[in-house]
């Protein structure tokens, strides 16, 4: 083996049925690079991670990790789950209910042949890493969802796998402890120099985490991309309504956020570091100055027009980078026009706003 | 009262007189029990010997269904064999097989001349029937259902995402089974090893007809009660019959959770 196929990353085209749902889906990974499996529930999502952990066998395709062939399909090689170097962060975590935290971090060493002493020691490390030094013998049943979140997250890390998936690992948890959790977890994963491969059907945790974006619809893969470029130029009406959103980040104060250059006015009370979301849609786009109510106006450059299904996504220029989406008549008037400034108008209430 | 709320008259009565059909025979028991000599009944040396043996083979009978039955009961809720569920009506065959026609089957398999028993004979000197092992093994064939069905349900009905999670954290089949499913399913697994004993315990047909009733052997604590009250000793052998009863209360209350649904 190369010395450059030894850090190749994830390269995998599986093919998996599961009763009558069959799914079709390629995910090519760099090591440290972290890709999000998007969609809805039933779209396939979890199917992918199973077949990568070993979990479910696939039917036709390839999964190899840095050179190494896990699955070849039917008739070809197969690493059994146990054998694989993958680490899970499963739905509701599964932490085993009967163990402590600490014997539940230990777990992955201990099953390979770590000494009792070793395995406590290192992942009483790694407790204390995710900040849970203080609750080592505490059972699952005693942790907060936000602390069962960190567990789940040393026991997958601990036995320093090449490849970390990760599925829904924010949805169990309220509102409040999510964007702490979020925060904590972004840190974790860019401290992993391993293959990172998220799922999730929120497009925020997805933006969040994520540097790439896999968007998968029925079984097959709708689009793949970074958020912008899903934003600007969604393929579909499917992929442009479930992850085709603006994000910017910034800081808020006194229902003002300064996201750089920028400052909007939000109808939500929030302050410190946020998230803010604004859908194309809710992006109005003038010639001239508007003489309206809205609050949120500035002036910016046309950069390129996508046209879909009697739609067109407008990318803009400006202060910040914002698309929008307009009618294609109302585009078609634009782009007449002396477009070298075109006016964009958002109202406070189509913002939307999270802590970051 | 409203007429909605009053008790039904006929199915409270015959449901009293059934509840009573069942407890009146125990009331019966304990009403002509000796108290006053029933320390000396069950202290006599023989009685103390057929305590101890019932005891001994109870628990070897225990262990041995435990040792095989569950490795079966495991394969019954997991794997997908051809005729799995053939498999499973067959096992469950010594629980509605009267016990003393377990016994001629037990003889007819493993007696000197049984289809087994023959070359046991013949190859290792090994005899079963009219022995202590005989008694074991009879207990256990009556016993091992319990604990295959008990098992069975609890590793069917055990979360397979937990077995998942280990696998995931590179633990083995066996080390899954180990320190995961035999801890998630402890309890129900423990209730089923109780139940199978109770059974063990109380065992007659299929052992007097298998091992016999030889006194030191075979003779457990059933067979010894019945063993008395043939020879006309009754007061002892209602105080043997109390020592079985007793353990069959303290089997109820310990499992009570699982079968009266109530705390």
């Amino acid at each position: 083996m190369t010395g450059s196929a030894a850090r190749s990353g994830l390269d995998a085209e599986v093919v998996a049925r599961v009763g009558r749902f069959e799914l079709q889906a390629e995910l090519q990974v760099e090591p440290g690079e972290t890709v999000a499996v998007v969609g809805p529930n039933g779209a396939g999502k979890s199917t992918v991670l199973r077949a990568l952990a070993g979990l479910l066998p696939i039917e036709a395709g390839h999964i190899a990790l840095d050179g190494v062939v896990l699955d070849g399909g039917p008739g070809g090689p197969f690493v059994p789950p146990h054998a694989r170097p993958v680490g899970v962060v499963f739905q509701d975590y599964l932490l085993f209910p009967h163990l402590s935290a600490l014997d539940n971090v230990a777990f992955g060493l201990r099953s390979r042949g770590a000494s009792r002493r070793t395995a406590a020691a290192r992942a009483r490390t790694w407790l204390e890493r995710v900040g849970l030094d203080e609750h080592l013998d505490r059972r699952p049943g005693e942790l907060s969802g936000g602390q069962a979140q960190r567990v789940a997250l040393a026991r997958a890390l601990v036995t320093e796998p090449a490849l970390l998936l990760l599925d829904e690992p924010l949805a169990a948890l309220d509102a409040t402890t999510r964007a702490g959790t979020r925060r904590e977890l972004r840190r974790q994963l860019e401290a992993y120099d391993g293959v990172r491969v998220l799922v999730t059907h929120d497009p925020l945790d997805a933006a969040a985490l994520a540097d790439r974006l896999v968007v998968v619809d029925g079984g097959r893969v709708a689009q793949a991309g970074t958020l912008d470029e899903l934003t600007a130029r969604p393929r579909s009406r499917y992929v442009a309504d479930l992850v085709g959103i603006n994000l910017l980040s910034g800081t808020a104060a006194d229902g003002r956020v300064d996201v750089g250059g920028l400052v909007l006015t939000v109808a939500e009370p929030v302050s410190g570091e946020v998230l803010v979301t604004i859908p194309p849609a809710a992006v109005a786009l003038s010639l001239t100055r508007p003489a309206g109510v809205a609050r949120n106006v500035w002036p910016a450059v046309l950069d390129g027009v996508e046209r879909m299904a009697g739609r067109a996504r407008v990318q803009l220029r400006g202060p910040v980078s914002i698309v929008a989406e307009i009618t294609e008549a109302a585009a078609a008037e634009l782009a007449a026009g002396d477009s070298s400034e075109i006016w964009v108008a958002v109202k406070a209430t189509e913002i939307s706003v999270f802590p970051a | 009262m409203s007429r909605r709320h009053r008790p039904p008259i006929v199915a409270t009565s015959i449901g009293g007189l059934a509840a009573a059909f069942l407890l009146l025979p125990l009331a019966g028991l304990a009403w002509r029990a000796p108290w006053s000599s029933i320390v000396d009944d069950l202290t006599d040396p023989a009685a103390r010997t057929a305590l101890r043996l019932s005891l001994l083979c109870s628990l070897w009978a225990t262990f041995l269904a435990a040792a095989v039955g569950l490795p079966l009961a495991w394969v019954l809720a997991r794997v997908e064999l051809p005729g799995r569920r053939l498999l499973r009506a067959l096992v469950l065959v010594p629980l509605v097989l009267p016990p003393v026609v377990g016994g001629v089957a037990l003889l007819l398999a493993f007696g000197r001349r049984g289809l087994v028993g023959q070359y046991l004979d013949s190859w290792f000197g090994i005899t079963l029937p009219f022995t202590m092992a005989g008694a074991v093994l009879a207990e256990a064939f009556v016993a091992m259902p319990f604990l295959v069905i008990t098992a069975e349900a609890a590793f069917r009905g055990a979360d397979r995402r937990y077995e998942d999670a280990a696998r995931t954290l590179g633990a083995s089949p066996w080390t899954v089974f180990r320190r995961i499913t035999l801890p998630l399913t402890g309890r129900a697994l423990a209730a089923g090893g109780v139940l199978a004993w109770a059974r063990a315990l109380g065992e007659f047909g299929a052992t007097i007809t298998f091992a016999g009733n030889t006194p030191k052997r075979t003779s457990t604590l059933p067979l010894q009660v019945y063993l008395l009250l043939e020879s006309g000793h009754l007061e002892s052998a209602i105080a043997l019959s109390m020592v079985l009863l007793v353990v069959c209360v303290a089997v109820l209350v310990v499992l009570r959770d699982r079968w009266t649904g109530l705390p």
